[in-house]
């Protein structure tokens, strides 16, 4: 599920230029926790826990939320949007776009799909689990 | 059994066999209706004429050379996209389309180039992988007839002015990947053209430079008019065959068409991941047929522009528009048609009415009403925006789309915001009446 060797950065390519794409790619994640924050909103959610890792150029977003039962059926769309959808074209004409919908909006959650590079989804009764890796560039 | 084999490994490449195929196609249509000689020297003719707006290859050369440089683009634009083993999804058929139909008036094999190393540049200079620049440097070669122009305005000899035309293409492409990324921010993603949008705002400050030192570039008007049967029926068959072959994936199921028709539209909205490559390729059919009958209806031109802009409809059907939100749209082209200056076969407004796709979105979101005002303020900027610079952003009703969202979308949101507050507060009054 997870592509291997994508994005690795140029090891030539280095100073102040490198600094200015980090923060694009630190915004990125930003972009990724307002994006979903809001898709939690939309089904209901009245405790939100995110959580970021960083390791280096890897980041890891975790979230915990709880959802009301009236909108189980549109949890679907997190497995359908979110898992096997990177893809590399798409983020750099489109990451500010993410966050800035309406709440639940698929083709923003699609966007969040395409920006990283591995998704986990659990969903239980009554909580909903997920995790997003994604490897910085720079 | 053979057939069970095939099958197998056509699965999950059904685009990149329907883009291969809509490339060979274009070949075999060129060599059908013009001679090797033809088409060489209608290829000539192409790479060293003037492409600004608006150069009809059709009446510049003839329609065996033009589609021979269209298959030729296209095929450059194909192999990149498999060289670089991109996944094929709507985002890829609205952008090898758009090229498609743009190589019918403005782009050549030669003039995309410098644009492309210029994004490829970018990429290596940030220590990035081509992959993700790609798409903004394929839709930004609409700024190619910019390359071609400077060999003729600038004032040295040809030498030079090949030089300075390289580099002018080569800076295009670095700029417009950061420039495209900020764009679409602008525009809340409501314009499904956001490249063209950002090279229209690019080409507006280069013509400006130029002018300051005197160095001016005029609008041209090649443009084959009438209607050719042939055209119209190889159109309305091409279509009606992605439709089938998108039936034919969907293992014959109508159904999934309603779902595509329920996603508002706005980018990021690619149906190919969203209900996959058959409803895609089934909406995408839908869509040529229905802009080719427009056309036909207005008592328009299938002219080389023309069947560009229904190629660009064709494509990013399947990267946010259908018919849904569409349709609107289209209506409020025609509509300000009734009350303005401009007829519905102006050549100007045909293409407005085909390039209003870009809008869709805005009737998907905010409902009909606001997809016909969309489409009414786009026939009455689009015919502005050329001049801004001089015609050599291709992508002209892109850059005037992207106005036209920046102006209509707070507008609409914020009306929106008070109706739902006010329909609100009147669910909750019959509520607590309802307990009373």
């Amino acid at each position: 599920m997870r592509k291997e060797n994508v994005r690795m950065p140029n090891e030539l390519s280095l100073g102040a230029l490198m600094g200015a794409i980090m923060i694009h790619e630190e915004k990125k994640v930003t972009k990724i926790v307002e994006e979903l924050t809001l898709f939690f909103f939309s089904v209901g959610a009245s405790s939100i826990e995110s959580r970021i890792e960083r390791d280096h150029e890897n980041v890891v977003i975790s979230f915990c939320s709880d959802y009301h039962i009236d909108y189980k059926e549109h949890l679907h769309s997190l497995n359908d949007y979110l898992v096997d959808q990177t893809n590399d074209g798409v983020e750099d004409i489109y990451w500010e776009l993410a966050g800035s919908g309406d709440p639940g909006e698929t083709s923003q959650l699609l966007l969040v799909g395409m920006m990283v590079d591995k998704a986990e989804v659990n969903i239980d009764d009554k909580l909903i689990k997920l995790k997003l890796y994604k490897k910085l560039l720079g | 059994m053979e057939k069970e084999k095939w099958h197998e490994k056509a699965t999950g490449k059904e685009l990149e066999i329907f883009s291969i195929f809509s490339v060979v196609l274009m070949f075999v249509l060129a060599f059908v209706l013009e001679t090797p000689r033809g088409i060489w020297e209608g290829m000539i003719e192409i790479v060293i004429s003037r492409d600004a707006l608006i150069t009809d290859y059709f009446e510049l050369t003839s329609y065996g050379a033009a589609f021979f440089n269209a298959a030729m683009v296209t095929g450059i634009a194909v192999l990149i996209l498999m060289v670089l083993k991109m996944k094929f999804t709507g985002i890829t058929m609205s952008v090898i389309f758009i090229i498609a139909g743009y190589s019918l008036w403005g782009k050549n094999p030669v003039n995309i180039l410098p644009i492309l190393i210029g994004t490829f540049l970018y990429a290596k200079s940030h220590g990035a992988s081509v992959k993700r620049y790609i798409y903004t440097g394929l839709f930004g070669t609409c700024l190619a007839p910019f390359v071609t122009e400077v060999v003729y305005i600038l004032p040295f000899s040809t030498g030079v002015n090949l030089l300075f035309a390289i580099g002018a293409g080569i800076l295009i492409g670095y700029i417009l990947p950061p420039l495209s990324m900020h764009t679409a921010s602008m525009h809340m993603g409501y314009n499904l053209y956001n490249v063209g949008f950002a090279a229209g705002v690019l080409a507006f400050v280069l013509v400006c430079v130029m002018e300051a030192f005197g160095i001016e570039s005029n609008a041209v008007f090649i443009w084959k008019a009438g209607r050719n049967p042939i055209m119209v029926i190889g159109l309305y068959i091409y279509f009606f065959l992605a439709f089938l072959y998108g039936l034919f994936i969907n293992k014959g199921r109508l159904g999934r068409l309603r779902k595509v028709m329920k996603h508002p539209g706005r980018a990021v909205a690619d149906f190919v991941l969203m209900d996959g490559s058959g409803t895609t390729l089934m909406n995408m059919g839908l869509m040529g047929i229905v802009c080719v009958t427009y056309i036909q209806l207005v008592k328009g031109d299938f002219s080389g522009p023309v069947v560009g802009a229904i190629f660009t409809a064709f494509g990013f059907a399947a990267f946010g528009a259908h018919l849904k939100n569409y349709l609107p749209v289209l209506l409020g082209v025609f509509l300000s048609t009734l009350i303005t200056r401009y007829g519905a076969d102006t050549p100007g407004i045909q293409l407005a009415a085909c390039f209003a796709v870009g809008l869709a979105p805005i009737a998907g979101q905010f409902g009909i009403i606001a997809g016909v005002l969309a489409g009414m303020l786009h026939t009455a900027i689009v015919m502005c925006t050329s001049e801004m610079y001089g015609g050599l952003n291709l992508y002209n009703n892109g850059f005037s789309a992207g106005w036209v969202a920046i102006i209509l979308v707070p507008s609409l949101e914020s009306f929106m915001v008070r109706y739902s507050i006010r329909k609100d507060k009147i669910k909750k009054m019959k509520e607590q009446k309802s307990l009373e």
